[in-house]
């Protein structure tokens, strides 16, 4: 017998009234996205793993003191809260972070495209995977989360711009600098980013 | 009509590959947080609830 899937203010009012398990089932729906949403941004495991952890104490204690309000989606609300608590850190820091990119994470069987191009194709793409992760890598990190958040994350730019606190018009910009900035460093470094 | 005035802005265009590319990009980073990460924020929900029930305050320590 099928369970039916409770929806997300189910489970945050299950929650609110004491049962945890929903609240388990809750963090597990979206513990992912917010998880690789915040890495994207930060770039280091130890500060993700902290940043994440607060981004659900917050909610807890907005769940629990009864002041949710669901005005879209669930994930919208947390990824604002977790959006905030980077701009805290980035501004304690008072860096733009650097950031250099790893290879050593990159499971490429686990990522393979679903196509099956030749091994030489495969190799010419995985150097294009390779040049791109570099290039996005180098962005700033609000045009770096836009770009995350429109084309991975497939979030319309009004939910962008009400999840970054910024006018729609920002985030378009925003959107706009990040690809003007990956044709120029692909221009500059002689980076073909076709097939 | 706020909701139109919302919708009525261009969005910069992306060739089809190259949003493929950028997309698989930010797949190939997928990560999931540690079962440590994951049992402290549990623990704080469960700790927050305990707290919230008054659980605490009912413990009778025992003076001996």
């Amino acid at each position: 017998m099928s369970e039916i899937r409770k929806s997300d203010i189910e489970l945050i009012e299950s929650y609110r009234k004491g049962c945890l398990s929903d609240f388990e089932l809750l963090v597990s729906r979206y513990q992912e996205q917010i998880y690789n949403y915040v890495f994207s941004l930060v770039r280091d495991r130890q500060l993700t793993d902290d940043i994440f952890q607060d981004t659900f104490v917050k909610i807890i204690r907005v769940i629990k003191a009864g002041i949710y309000k669901d005005e879209g989606k669930f994930i919208q609300f947390a990824m604002r809260i977790a959006h905030n608590l980077v701009i805290d850190h980035f501004r304690k820091e008072s860096r733009i972070p650097v950031v250099e990119s790893s290879s050593e994470d990159y499971n490429y069987v686990d990522n393979a495209p679903i196509t099956d191009p030749s091994v030489e194709q495969g190799m010419i793409v995985d150097q294009i995977h390779s040049d791109l992760r570099k290039m996005v890598d180098m962005l700033p990190v609000e045009q770096r989360e836009v770009l995350r958040m429109r084309i991975y994350d497939d979030l319309s730019f009004k939910e962008i711009a009400d999840i970054t606190n910024v006018s729609i018009n920002t985030a378009l910009g925003r959107m706009r600098y990040a690809l003007i900035n990956l044709r120029k460093m692909a221009e500059c470094n002689n980076v073909c980013l076709t097939y | 009509m706020m909701e139109n005035a919302t919708l009525n802005y261009n969005e910069p265009l992306l060739d089809e590959i190259l949003t493929a590319q950028i997309h698989d990009v930010f797949a190939s980073e997928t990560q999931k947080p540690a079962k440590s990460v994951l049992d402290f924020i549990f623990g704080y929900a469960a700790a927050y609830e305990s707290v919230e029930n008054g659980l605490f305050g009912r413990v009778e320590f025992s003076k001996n």
